[in-house]
């Protein structure tokens, strides 16, 4: 960026300082307002997760919204890694019908009884703890990029 | 005392010398200043926005069965240290460049409700059901 002519330098780095202090400015707000968001999707699914009620296990409609979650376009156009991550044994005790006939993320499946009941067709990945289904979604959606 | 004057011309124009040269230097036209602020501040992206070009997007769906149906209760139910790994690996994605808007929003609670992290690449959609 240097141009040799000190004063000509010296305005740029004076500009490129201003820019700077706008970007951090702009990175600040973007960074609080994320923390905020974080911090209030954590506490509502902390209290979704603590919940005792008992009920049924509605395994097609929670695979049939992420798959609409995931065909949805915010106009970036950028390629993404699309996963979806599942806790479940793939027993679904409500039969809302059937499950999507193709599926566009990654389905990852973890559970100790190394089945997936009706996702057994969409051929998941089978995990048996939650930690090594983490690991393995770092690791390959970062790779995707190498 | 004729060094004294030849001194005080040389200073002069030293002076005269040194204010062109500043004005040479101020005195760019504001579309040339606009060029240089965003070539400046797409070399400055660039640089903050390497981790981010680095890495492709991501989006991240989860569901939590918690059925008490489940035998011997071998679903595991995800923490809160597990959720937040999920959420870093995210937000490695987006935290450099301020662009972009994370939202949430919650699914109707008539259903396994749902919040959601929704930004520009990193997403992140959670459902559970019982």
């Amino acid at each position: 960026m240097h141009v040799g002519n000190p004063i000509e330098d010296g305005r740029r780095e004076s500009l490129l300082i201003r820019v700077r202090a706008k970007y951090e400015s702009a990175l600040g707000c973007w960074q609080t307002r994320t923390f905020n968001q974080v911090a209030d999707f954590k506490a509502r699914a902390v209290e979704l997760l603590s919940r005792t009620i008992g009920g049924d296990t509605d395994v097609t409609s929670a695979l049939v919204r992420s798959e609409l979650f995931h065909r949805e376009r915010d106009g970036d156009g950028s390629d993404r890694a699309r996963f979806t991550l599942m806790m479940t044994d793939g027993q679904d005790t409500v039969g809302r019908g059937p499950l999507p006939l193709s599926y566009s993320s990654e389905l990852i499946v973890v559970n100790g009884i190394a089945s997936s009941g009706i996702l057994t067709d969409l051929k998941p990945l089978l995990f048996e703890n939650i930690d090594s289904a983490i690991a393995f979604i770092a690791n390959e959606s970062e790779g995707a990029s190498q | 005392m004729p060094n004294l004057w030849i001194l005080a011309a040389a200073g002069v124009i030293l002076v005269l010398a040194i204010a062109a040269f500043r004005c040479e230097g101020v005195d760019t036209s504001a579309d040339e200043e606009v060029s240089d602020c965003v070539a400046i501040e797409r070399q400055y992206s660039d640089i903050v926005n390497e981790r981010e070009t680095e890495l492709p997007g991501l989006e991240l769906a989860l569901f939590q069965d918690i059925s008490g149906s489940t035998p011997g209760n071998l679903t595991p139910v995800i923490s809160l240290q597990q959720l937040d790994a999920l959420i870093a690996i995210l937000l490695r994605r987006g935290v450099s460049s301020p662009s972009g808007s994370l939202t949430s929003n919650p699914m109707q609670p008539s259903s396994a409700s749902a919040p959601i992290l929704h930004r520009g690449s990193p997403r992140l959609c959670m459902s559970a059901t019982r």
